[in-house]
């Protein structure tokens, strides 16, 4: 057990999680799955914490704003004062502001936006005026404030919300982790421990912490509670130990496995690949009950049959079932094959068991009906309610009331559609921009007409590189003519006509002489290099194997059809619906799974008719362990809900320990002790996998407790039909 | 002297931050501001001016003024460019037409994309945003805090009895940066006039127009 140990501690320190649920998913069909799955996680609010201040006046909440903007790993918060001027301007966009914005073509659109600026000075302070005698047409002020939904509302009633941007994305469950402590004690701090948090990392953050103590919680309430039960059962501490030894062996093994096969392990593969070596501590439990009784010999056939089965259903998930599943079953099925081993060493009579029973008298009764029965009706019961859910977010283990006021707070924010975005794609990223661009000014006229409220994509910090030479040219032409200072330029009479000083745009006519001077556009790893920049244009533009593709993100849509209509035939755009294809990609993720396990029970089928030559024997077995899984499936849609594809996982655990207690209850034996002996040893079994997850059962997170009643319910079905329904070969 | 100059103006803007801290504001100028009345459902006309560094000379902007229901304070400007500006639980809704939103201005106004701002009480544009709103709403209390309140004695000594001159001064020193002081003109029970003075950098002047001889000379002149 030491050495197991060991073992275990050092696989396990040699491995690098990841917790990306693409793993888990099927490869994608369509063009929109495909965007789901590259994008899980990766959105333009997912790297945003929402902080909801309750009973805040302005000024609590601005100091609260700059205190948060001091913690290490905040890039943003806002809203935001532009009191610093450009200052808080990326560098970037700063000196490249003349190429993000046509320049206005006349002396009236000169007019237009010298006088928006005109009003805008009346409301402005000594830093603003700076800025707009740099920068008139307030193109770097723009190019930001597409992508912070302006008119987005910060307060609601007494509450008040800050956004602040992150700079670790929110599957860095430690950078999440320190950096949500830091908030909340700045916000302790502040006097706002009250204050409440949103936000993916926020919940990644949170949802470790919970995880590690209901772990920790439910790991010693059921090692306790079998610790308890095993001693009480065989009244020795060297047996329980012996007990648990091999589950230990296939755990190490199986972490050994994983680090050494895998530069990456997921951890959901990880999680429910001990679940499913719980199996595994029903070989000691049979081998030791037997043994008390001076006579392992009988239980090795069986166990040897019962294992083999199990490693077969296992393998299933090895074999072409994406990385996630198949890391599941490497560990399961090395698990398992380890533990196997373990419990022949300690019983030490691997070598010396007789073959398996073959030759059994047939049996003369046809298959037991409590099994047919259980199965019929849990079939019914599952064709009446609907037991699957292709919701996406029901895989997501934050609870639902959080998940809604999270929605409701992204949509006070503008935060923007969760559900449609407009994609763009390319080969080239030229290409994909200057599509972007059109789609953009299409979207533009739908924001006219009405028909949606706002959009903002990466043109607007990173126009084309044909937009941004024709926009230098238009500024060679002005400066050419004399730029702000000509007397006669429609810029100077504008600025003349609405009293403005002649020197008050000084510094925009010398930008405008440098960026006429040579052609520099902004460029893509110019923007990902800033800091404040990177992580907005990645959400909005990536590369795959096949090009570029470019999100736009819409706000507030009035009318769907309307603006689809505008898109149509936009060469390279197109409308995703992200429900939709999250929808179909849960539903093909499904019947994998459930793929995996018919594939699973029919080799299993095939298996025990192979080595019992029995077939009414097979048909029973194979029918009691699939009757066990319905009705834990049917037990868990009608009082629990939707089953979810980690409850069909878990149903692989059902499958395993169902066909231990089907396959022991129905093994020929020679005398009424062994069959004493036997029933104890499923009983003992039974009852143990019950406990266990029985006890999981009550975890507040919905994965976990979704674990546990689905074992649970099966283990108990399982065992009934197998205690009272079994078969009976009455032939020996 | 440079070294000598700046301690010596330092030691100014110190005394001057020290007397701000710790002035006392004139209770009789609160009373005279908590006693204002401001009529509620009625729209006033008024004109503002403005002056800063970008200008050759002052923008005049007019408009009218209401304080709605629940308490927010609406300034529409109809000239030169229709704009209105909403102030309510310390924010600022900014909604501004584009010339193709039709003639109705109510439509153009209602159909504008807002643009909310947080007003800063720290800074000088909106903290002068958050005084006129405090003025106009008889929040006496949150002037008292972030001003100290003082009536002028040499208006009472040359204008009538009824009209009244009462000065604000910022509290915080880095905001009388920006913000120098803001003087409210009255007659009587009536507000007449607000100017901010914002030093070398600029003024702001606001005219309240409660009478039709009022906004006819101001026509006029």
């Amino acid at each position: 057990m030491l050495l197991a140990g060991a073992l275990a501690g050092a696989g396990a320190s040699q491995l690098t999680l990841s917790y990306d649920l693409a793993a888990f998913l099927p490869p994608p069909d369509a063009a929109a799955e495909q965007m789901l799955v590259e994008r899980l996680g990766q959105d333009a609010g997912s790297r945003s914490a929402f902080v909801v201040l309750p009973n805040a006046s302005v000024a609590a909440a601005t100091t609260v704003a700059t205190a948060l903007r001091a913690l290490p790993g905040v890039q943003r918060v806002l809203p935001e004062d532009h009191d610093g001027g450009n200052a808080r301007i990326p560098a970037a966009l700063w000196h490249h502001r003349l190429l993000l914005r046509d320049p206005p073509a006349d002396e009236e659109a000169w007019r237009n936006v010298l006088g928006r600026r005109l009003a805008d000075a009346a409301l402005a302070d000594d830093d603003w005026l700076s800025l707009i005698s740099a920068d008139p047409l307030l193109a770097s002020v723009h190019a930001l404030a597409a992508f912070a939904a302006p008119e987005a509302s910060f307060q609601h009633d007494s509450e008040r919300y800050l956004v602040v941007l992150t700079s670790a994305p929110p599957f860095d469950v430690n950078a999440q982790t320190n950096l949500a402590a830091a908030m909340r004690a700045t916000l302790t701090g502040q006097g706002f421990a009250d204050a409440a948090l949103y936000g993916s990392g926020i919940y990644a953050a949170d949802l470790q912490a919970t995880v590690r103590r209901e772990a920790t919680l439910f790991s010693v309430l059921a090692s306790a509670a079998l610790f308890a039960l095993l001693l009480w059962r065989f009244r020795s501490f060297a047996t329980v130990l012996a007990i648990g030894a091999p589950m230990l062996t296939g755990a190490a093994a199986g972490l050994s496995a994983l680090a050494f096969l895998y530069s990456e392990v997921h951890g959901i593969a990880l999680a429910f690949g001990f679940t499913l070596l719980g199996v595994t501590l029903d070989y000691p439990l049979h081998l030791v009950t037997s043994r008390a009784r001076g006579r392992d010999a009988p239980v090795w056939p069986t166990l040897r049959l019962g294992i083999a089965s199990t490693l077969l259903a296992y393998a299933v998930f090895v074999v072409g079932t994406g990385a996630g599943l198949e890391q599941l079953g490497v560990f399961a099925l090395v698990g398992v094959a380890a533990a196997a081993l373990a419990t022949a060493w300690i019983g030490n009579a691997w070598a010396a068991s007789p073959g398996p029973p073959r030759g059994c008298a047939p049996s003369r009764r046809l298959m037991h009906w409590p099994w047919l029965v259980t199965l019929a009706f849990a079939t019914v019961m599952l064709t009446v309610r609907s037991p699957f859910s292709d919701d996406l977010g029901a895989l997501t283990p934050v609870p639902p009331t959080t998940l809604a006021a999270d929605a409701e707070l992204r949509s006070r924010l503008g935060l923007g559609d969760m559900r449609h975005v407009i994609a763009v794609r390319g080969t080239e990223l030229e290409t994909t921009l200057e599509r972007t661009e059109t789609a953009s000014l299409r979207l533009a006229a739908a924001e006219q007409a009405g028909d949606v409220a706002g959009h903002s994509s990466v043109v607007q910090l990173l126009p084309s590189e044909t937009r941004q030479q024709e926009r230098h040219n238009a500024w060679r032409a002005f400066v050419a003519k004399g730029g702000a200072h000509a007397p006669d330029s429609d810029f100077r009479r504008a600025a003349a006509a609405l009293g403005f000083a002649a020197n008050a745009f000084d510094p925009f006519h010398e930008a405008a002489v440098k960026t006429s001077a040579r052609f520099a556009p902004v460029r893509h790893e110019d923007l990902v290099a800033e800091p404040a920049l990177g992580p907005l244009v990645e959400a909005h533009l990536y590369r795959n194997d096949n090009g570029w593709t470019s999100l736009i993100a819409l706000r507030g849509i009035a009318d769907r059809s309307a603006v689809a209509k505008r898109l149509a035939g936009a060469a390279g755009v197109g409308w995703v619906d992200l429900k939709q294809a999250s929808a179909s990609l849960v539903k093909r993720f499904r019947h994998r799974l459930l793929g995996v396990l018919a594939a699973a029970l029919a080799l299993m089928g095939f298996l025990l008719w192979w080595r019992t030559q029995d077939g009414r024997r097979a048909l029973w077995l194979l029918g009691t362990t699939v009757a066990a899984a319905a009705a834990s499936a049917a037990i868990g849609a009608w009082l629990r809900g939707p089953i979810s594809p980690f409850d069909l996982m878990a149903l692989a655990l059902v499958l395993g320990l169902g066909l231990d207690y089907a396959l022991f209850h129905s093994k020929t034996l020679r005398d009424g002790d062994d069959q004493v002996a036997t029933r104890r040893a499923v009983d003992i079994c039974a009852l143990s996998s019950f406990l266990v997850f029985g006890i999981l059962a009550f975890s507040s997170i919905p994965v976990l407790g979704g674990l546990g009643a689905t074992v649970a319910a099966g283990v108990g079905v399982a065992y009934l039909l197998a205690r009272f329904g079994r078969y009976s070969n009455s032939g020996t | 002297m440079p070294m000598l100059e700046l301690l010596r103006r330092a030691a100014l803007i110190g005394a001057g931050a020290l007397w701000s801290a710790t002035a006392v504001s004139d209770e009789a100028a609160l009373a005279r501001l908590a006693a204002l009345e401001f009529p509620r459902g009625e729209s006033i006309a008024y004109i503002e001016r403005h002056s800063n560094r970008l200008l050759r000379e002052p923008f005049e902007q007019r408009g009218w003024m209401w304080i709605e229901p629940d308490g927010a304070l609406v300034m529409r400007v109809v000239e030169p460019r229709l704009e209105e500006r909403r102030l309510a639980r310390g924010e600022l809704t900014l909604r501004r037409p584009s010339h193709h939103e039709g003639d109705d201005p109510e439509l153009a106004i209602a159909s504008s994309k807002p643009r909310r701002t947080r007003l800063n009480p720290a800074r000088g544009a909106h903290a002068e945003l958050l005084a006129i709103s405090n003025v106009l709403l008889g929040q006496v209390g949150a002037l008292r805090r972030r001003f100290t309140v003082a009536s002028v004695a040499e208006t009472h000594a040359a204008g009538s009895a009824d009209s009244w001159e009462v000065t604000l001064a910022p509290r915080d020193a880095r905001l009388g940066r920006e913000l120098v002081s803001i003087h409210l003109y009255g007659s009587r029970q009536r507000l007449t006039a607000l100017r901010a003075d914002r030093g070398a950098k600029g003024w702001q002047h606001l005219q309240f127009l409660s009478a039709a001889a009022d906004i006819e000379a101001s026509s006029s002149g």
